[in-house]
Order: C-alpha cells, then structure tokens, then sequence
C-alpha cells in the first residue's frame, strides 16, 4: 500500500476546508447587493457603546504558566501513546518504567502547585 | 548491571528529593537543602571513585576493561569514570561554596536540584555510546544550565542567560542536526555501530563531512571555540559566581566528553581523521591565542577568566589535532588532554569559587575591587593566587602537568604540530601576565581595608581545591597514569 | 509520481509558511505562519511513514508550541509591529539562499543508506514503543526525557515566577 492512501480522506478534508470559507465569501458577495458602504459597517458591534482603544492588552504571565505546564504534559502524553501501544509484549517492565516516568512528572506538577503556578490571579485577592 | 548505574541513580533521587523536601520547608530552613545535595554528591563520588579503583585493578589484572549495557547504550569504562569523578567534584566544591555563596538567596530548592540535574547529565554524558542518549543527556545539562545562569534574575544575569540559552537551544539544532546526518548515512545510532558502518576507503560521501562540520561547531559553542566563543564572556560574567564556576569546570568538559567519544569512536577511520584533524588545528591555534589576547584588556576578573578559560579550551582542542599524527602515541595525546580537562575543571572552578567569596563581602569582580584582597580575605586571595599560577602553568601546579603533557604529545608528533606547541608556549607567557596582574592588585595595591572573617564552607572549597591543585603538580603520577589508562580504556 | 506531486505541494505550503514568518510585519501573522510551517512538516513526516512523528508534531508542535508563541506574544505591551530588518542584515536572506542550495545539492546526491524502505516500519507507534519500553533498549534516555521536563519544569517556573510577583 502505498504510505498515503490512508490519508486521502485527510487531504480530501484539508482541500474541502481551505476551499469552503473562500467559496462561502466568494459566494456570499455575489448574493450581497445592493453593495452600500458605509462607516458604521466597519465597527466591530454595530450597537451599544463605540468600542475604544485598540484590542491589543497585555495579558497576565499566569496564562503563560499554564501553556508551558501545558506544553510540558502535552510531551509527557505522547510518550504514553506508545507505551500503550506495545504494554502487552513488555509486561510488568514497560509498566513500572511508566509509572516512573508519571512519578516523576507528578512530582513536577506538585511542586508547580505548590509554588502558586496554578493560583489564578493570586496577586488581586 | 544496576550497580554500575548507582551513583547516577544516588544522583536523581537526591535532585527529586531536594523537590519534594523544598515543598515542605519553610524559607529559612531551606539552607537544609544544600546540605542534603551535598551529602548525594559525596556519597555519589565516594561510588564512582570505588568504581575507579576497580577499573584500575582490573586494568592492572589485564581483565575486562569496561561493562556496556542495553545493547551498548551506556559504556561505563575508565574514560566515563574519569570524566564522572571530574563532573562531580566539581559539583561537590560548587555546592559546598554555594552554602555560602547562596545564603541569601531564595530559591535554593530549585538551585541545588538544578546543579544537581545538571551533574546527572554531565555523568550520562560521559557514559553515553549512543547518539540519542548523548544527545538527552547532554540537553538535560544544558537545560538545567539554562535556568540557574538566570538565578539572580537581575539584570545582567538574564542578559547572561539569555545568551547562554538563544546560543545553547541553537548549537544544540546544530548538534542534533549533525547527529541526524550520521544516522541517515548510517542507519545506526550507536558509536561503535557507526564506526563499523561508515566506509573505510579515502572517498567520502561529502554528507559526511556536512555532518562533521555541523557537529564541530554545535559543541564548539559548547565549549565556546573560537569563532563560537562571543556568548561565554557574557554568561560567565552575568551569571552568579558559583554558577560560573559550574558553567566553566563541568558544562564545558561534557562537551569534551561528547566531542572525544564522538570523533575517537564514530568518526575514527584514519582518512576521515586528517580531514577534521585540521579543522580542529585551525580552531584550536586561533581559540587559544584570541582566548588570551583579549584576556589581557581585560579589567573585569570574571570577564577576564572567561576568556582565559576559552584559551584553555584551545589546549584541549590541540588533542584533537595530534590525533591525526602517526608519530605520537594515541594514549599518550588523549591522556594529555584528559589531564588538562581534570587540571583546568578544577583550577578554574576554584577561581570563579574565589570570586565568589569576595561577592560575598560585596567586593565587585573588577580588577580594582581586588586590591588589598590579600589582607583583606587572606585564604581567598592565597587560593586565588594558587589557583592564577597553575591556570598559567607554573611548575609544581596542576595546571604545568598536564600543559607539559600537551606540550610533550606535541614535540612527539613533531611537523607542523610543532607550530601548535610553540603557540602553547607563547600563548602561557602571555598569560602569566593578566594573571599576575591579579595577584598583584591583590598583595600589592594600595588600599584601606581590614581583616574580615571569611565565609566557612566557601574556605573550605576553596583550600580543597587548592590542595588538589598542589597535590596533582607535586605527585602527578597517578593522575597521568590514570589518565592515559582512561584514554586506553575509551579503545577497548 | 504521485507521491512526489504530494510532497511538492506540502513542501510548498512549508516553505510559504517559513518564508510568512519572516516577512510577516505582525508577530502575530508570524506565529500564525509558523504554525501552517508546523503543520506542513507533519504531513511530510505522514507521507514518509513516521506517523508517530507527525502525531507528534502535530499535538506537540502545531498544538503547544505554537499556544506557547501565542501567550509570549499576548504578554508583550502592545501589537508588536516589526520594522523593516536593520542594514547590515542583508547577510541572513544570501546566507538562506545558500543553505537551500547545499541543502539542495544533499537531497539530491543523497548517499544516505536507503532508510525509505524501513522508515515505515521505523515510524510507527508500536514501533517506538518497542524501541523505548524494551528492556534492552532505550529505558535510559526515556527516563531522562522524565527528568529534563521536570528540570525544565522547575526552571521555567522560578524563572517565569518574579513577574507574577510584582
């Protein structure tokens, strides 16, 4: 077999999706008329109050703790995925090497916690 | 199999208690954790040292000379062992200073699991035969390095650390780059299975040499080769002394470990060695004589030992340029550089340990802050001076053995190596003089201080490594014997 | 022939995905391209065989990297708007040229011991389980994988913690 053909439906998914929102659009403005520009269409909420100032605000480092945890498990899954994949040939020795591995992590998300890298906004309360 | 492993085992579970205890002390009592590594330090090197002694009977007994296991991954010889003792020495004198040098920081717990991280790196490091192992052995180094060089989170050490990791992340692409190179030619990630793969004849495939150049300059910013050099003036001056004591004497010699066991073994067919041999010449002729010409502007003391300790990384490369020599012997070379690895780890850690001691009194690293050190913290200042004049390579310091042993395997392999062991010569006056410079700001300067009391643990660094550096330029022998074994053993 | 057209036009979406983060004038857009880049590099890892690896890339790379890119970019002041590269970097663009050419050059005359028919059988999950959970194998390094996340754990996070104390 060749290596892509179980994957066609997956390149199929891709064509269709990066084609769809541009034919929609595309579609969409042929369907839109009379074409009337106007300011208040370019607003971003056409009612209530005028928004102000620009969208970009600094954000808090607390979300930055929680994508490098993040990031960090993300890595620490992976390697599970082919452990899972091969438990039965390994035995009892692939299990206790896992759970080493999980230990040691756990030990990492303990100390993150205890360190206050899970408190959400710790300094405002 | 396990009891080979068990120093580097007494190492990780000593860093994951450090964690685990560090949550549960309260601040002031966190000194406790220092302690606590120091005692798996020590009880990690009393191990490799008992391991040595084996290694050695054995040797003299002409049995096997190494144990090897997981297919090969790990090669615990005489050449790891070597490499071992000189990782956590200097570990041990590092955290033994950082008692002191540390006490009022926070954030010990993770400081000392950290080094102690880092330590556990550095030992796989030299154990490692396998592409993949090195390469996670020496990122965990690496990573750990990263992280304490920022310690003091001011200014100037993130600036240091900065550095250190933008270069480190890129050398370390640059490294695993060449590594992916040698397996796609290959097929084989082990040393030895590498070696037995790549072809014998004159004519290389040119990837080769891609993978080569790629792997020479990924750990020549490692050890901060010239023209890979410009981070380590920064980090070793930002990063808190002791740090740059653990940077200059442990990280830099894992990428010696790496560099040796990668070139001797993977790389060792002997058309292939003439080709890298020269790049190494060309690399060490201009690492060690740049390394020491800037030194000598320099007016800060840490800037100043940075630079030096590039030069001497330049000793060390000139190893790799005799290798291709027939004349020489090839025990003789390695040894040589093995010794001076040994020598310079400990001579250069005990002088940024020095430093050290003076920040302890708030005395800056700037040559003038040094004057009338010598009243002022006398054993400091002594260790200090002991530490300048072997770094030079005075006759009876450690440092004049092994630049002799350098120097020797040169003059024997004789030719155009000649010219790499005058700049030897050369490069160790001009030397002599930014080093006697700081000794005489320290005895001879005119300046108002009194006596202070100096800090404990820190002296007691200090005169250890001082008394090693004595001891190994009084009675080398056994340290050039072991060392040429360790060579022999890397072989075997 | 039908592989090689799939893999000209992943490795055209790779390549416009690198050459959007360098030229993109947000960093923002930067990110965003880095992570077509990510992805591209994953279906070329798929239509090499090594699917664990494009699984990895995927979840690990295109997933956490990139959030990771993100937050960096949202703790910054303001919408960082990149200013033309300062003079004297005219040598990055020649040296990139350069380096596709020799790395042109080692595609093509690739000396390489002829991993393509094993890679599939290399690639695959089971296949690095095999290698990692094998009791004679690569226990050690997977291990020390363990232990590095958690060193970096550690230090990422007393590293990221003075600013969330001020």
């Amino acid at each position: 077999m060749s290596v892509g053909e179980q994957y066609i439906t997956i390149a199929l998914f891709v064509i269709v999706g990066a084609i769809f929102p541009v034919l929609t659009i595309f579609v969409a403005s042929l369907l839109r008329k009379p074409r009337t520009p106007e300011p208040q269409k370019y607003l971003t909420y056409e009612c209530s109050v005028l928004p102000f100032g620009p969208a970009w605000v600094q954000h808090n480092v607390e979300y930055y703790m929680y994508a490098l945890l993040f990031v960090i498990f993300d890595v620490e899954t992976v390697f599970l995925y082919p452990w899972a994949m091969t438990y039965r040939s390994f035995g009892l020795f692939a299990t206790v090497e896992v759970i080493i591995f999980i230990a040691v992590l756990a030990l990492g998300l303990a100390y993150a916690w205890k360190k206050g890298a899970l408190e959400w906004m710790r300094g405002w309360r | 199999m396990l009891e080979a492993l068990m120093p580097e085992l007494v190492i990780a579970v000593f860093a994951l208690a450090v964690i685990f205890i560090d949550m549960t002390l309260r601040e002031d009592d966190k000194e406790f954790l220092g302690y606590l590594s120091l005692v798996g330090v020590g009880i990690a090197l009393a191990m490799v040292f008992s391991q040595a002694k084996s290694l050695l009977a054995a040797i003299a007994a002409k049995q096997a000379l190494q144990v090897s296991f997981f297919s090969g991954l790990i090669r615990v010889d005489l050449f790891a062992v070597f490499f071992k003792l000189v990782f956590l020495l200097v570990a041990l004198l590092v955290i033994l200073g950082s008692l002191d040098a540390t006490r009022k920081d926070k954030y010990k717990g993770e400081y000392y699991s950290l080094i102690l991280f880092a330590t556990l790196g550095m030992m796989f490091a030299a154990m490692a035969a396998d592409l993949v192992l090195l390469f996670v052995a020496v990122e965990l180094a690496s990573i750990s390095t990263f992280a304490l060089a920022a310690f003091r989170k001011n200014r100037t050490g993130t600036e240091a650390a900065m550095k250190y990791f933008v270069i480190g992340a890129f050398s370390s692409g640059l490294i695993v780059f060449g590594m992916s190179l040698l397996y796609g030619l290959t097929g084989s990630t082990n040393l030895y299975a590498i070696a037995e793969a790549l072809p014998k004849t004159a004519e290389f495939h040119w990837v080769l040499i891609l993978a080569v150049v790629f792997l020479i300059a990924g750990f020549g910013y490692k050890v901060a080769a010239v023209p890979f050099h410009m981070w380590a003036p920064d980090t070793y001056q930002g990063a808190p002394s002791p740090v740059s004591a653990f940077l200059a004497a442990a990280s830099k010699k894992m990428a010696f470990v790496a560099l040796l066991r990668i070139f001797l073994i993977a790389l060792s067919m002997p058309a292939l060695v003439k080709e890298w041999a020269l790049l190494f010449a060309i690399l060490a002729a201009i690492t060690m004589t740049l390394g020491n010409v800037v030194a000598l502007a320099q007016t800060n003391i840490k800037r100043m030992l940075a630079y030096s300790s590039i030069g001497q990384a330049g000793y060390v490369l000139i190893v790799f340029a005799l290798l291709a020599s027939t004349q020489v012997d090839l025990n003789l070379s390695i040894g040589a550089g093995l010794l001076h690895i040994l020598t310079h780890a400990i001579m250069k850690g005990g002088a940024f340990l020095a430093v050290a001691a003076a920040s302890y009194y708030m005395i800056g690293s700037n040559l003038e802050d040094f004057a009338g050190l010598g009243r002022r913290l006398p054993v400091t200042a002594l260790t200090m001076t002991i530490f300048l004049l072997s770094l030079a390579g005075i006759p009876f310091f450690a440092g004049f053995v092994s630049k002799f042993m350098i120097l020797t395997a040169s003059i024997a392999a004789g030719g155009a190596y000649l010219i790499l062991g005058i700049l030897l010569i050369i490069n160790s006056v001009v030397s002599l003089y930014y080093y006697a410079r700081v000794i005489r700001y320290m005895y001879f300067a005119e300046a108002e201080v009194k006596r202070e009391r100096e800090p404990l643990l820190l002296s007691v660094a200090l005169v250890v490594a001082a008394l090693l550096v004595i001891y190994i330029g009084v009675f080398p022998d056994s340290f050039v014997s072991l060392s040429l074994n360790a060579a022999s053993s890397l072989f075997s | 022939m039908m592989d090689s057209l799939v893999f000209f036009i992943i490795s055209a979406v790779v390549i416009a995905g690198a050459v959007g983060v360098v030229m993109a004038e947000r960093i923002f857009h930067a990110v965003l391209a880095l992570a077509l880049a990510l992805l591209g590099v994953a279906a070329v890892f798929v239509t090499l065989g090594a699917e664990f690896l494009a699984v990895i890339q995927v979840l690990v790379y295109a997933g956490g990297v990139v959030v990771l890119f993100l937050f960096a970019t949202m703790l910054t002041k303001s919408d960082l708007q990149l200013k033309r590269p300062p003079r004297g970097d005219e040598l990055a663009p020649v040296s990139a040229v350069i380096f596709a050419i020799v790395a042109l050059f080692y595609v093509a005359s690739s000396g390489f011991a002829s991993l393509g028919e094993r890679a599939s059988v290399i690639g695959s999950v089971g296949s690095v389980g095999g290698l990692i959970f094998n009791p004679q194998a690569y226990v050690i390094p997977f291990e020390l994988v363990g232990l590095l996340l958690l060193a970096a754990m550690v230090g990422a996070i007393f590293l990221a913690k003075k600013e969330a104390a001020k």
